[in-house]
């Protein structure tokens, strides 16, 4: 999967949206990100895992604890994608990558 | 003074079942049926240094007029315009297309330089907005 994948994949659930909302606020402990959410430990580490794997948060080790923290950059990605131009010509390209890929296996 | 707007580039690479001049020719070509330039509503276009295109086409459901100046046309290497409309917020964006040889193919590369970075040149969809926002606010603070 590339990372454009990735990234569209971690933020498409809504307690993952949740879960970045909180950390755009400032670091956290994982039982801190856990607290409003009525879900497991567990399911909480489930969801950093996939938001760790798109790049969107980092884990900050120190002694005993963990501080999870917010990474924007990824998102970068999601904003070029949606922009006009990133669709306008990626139709357009298509259409010029189609039209000669069709051409040569018409050729003998 | 006009305050300065945040601007972003876009860059595409694409590799096209053809030679450098033939993708060339085809790009700049509005009769050819793969050429951005094709498909237009009204269509000026005068591919030399200083030369001007003019062309109005459906975007996002309505007729967007756009225009520009050739900067640069170096058959079949290298081909550069100034690109505004709408939806560059009245800045001079800058196309560069660069056509390379690789083996009997040839690999495009376009970067759109120079877009309006804002939260309407990006999102569409409501449903970005907020996120977009946030990542607004945490990147120009990354960045600064």
């Amino acid at each position: 999967m590339d990372n454009l994948t990735n990234v569209l994949d971690a933020i498409a659930h809504p307690s993952r949206r949740a879960i970045l909302d909180r950390l755009a606020r400032g670091p956290a402990r994982v039982t801190e990100i856990a607290e409003p959410f009525d879900m497991s430990l567990n399911a909480v580490s489930k969801h950093l895992k996939v938001l760790e794997g798109a790049g969107l948060i980092t884990r900050d080790v120190q002694g005993r604890e963990h501080f999870i923290e917010f990474q924007a950059e990824p998102l970068r990605l999601v904003s070029s994608w949606v922009h006009e131009y990133e669709r306008f010509w990626t139709q357009r390209l298509d259409r010029l990558e189609a039209h000669f890929k069709q051409r040569k296996r018409k050729k003998p | 003074m006009i305050p300065k707007l945040k601007t972003m580039d876009l860059t595409f690479n694409r590799t096209i079942a053809a030679s450098p001049a033939e993708v060339f020719d085809a790009w700049l070509d509005p009769t050819h049926p793969a050429t951005p330039f094709n498909g237009s509503e009204k269509l000026l276009l005068d591919p030399k240094v200083d030369g001007m295109f003019y062309f109005r086409h459906l975007m996002e459901g309505t007729e967007l007029p756009h225009f520009g100046r050739f900067t640069i046309v170096d058959r079949p290497k290298k081909v550069q315009y100034t690109w505004m409309s709408r939806h560059t917020r009245g800045l001079e964006s800058v196309v560069t297309v660069t056509f390379q040889k690789k083996g009997d193919d040839t690999l495009l590369t376009l970067n759109h330089a120079g877009l309006p970075d804002d939260e309407m040149g990006r999102a569409h969809d409501d449903g970005w907005k907020h996120y977009l926002g946030l990542f607004d606010q945490r990147f120009v603070t990354q960045r600064a």
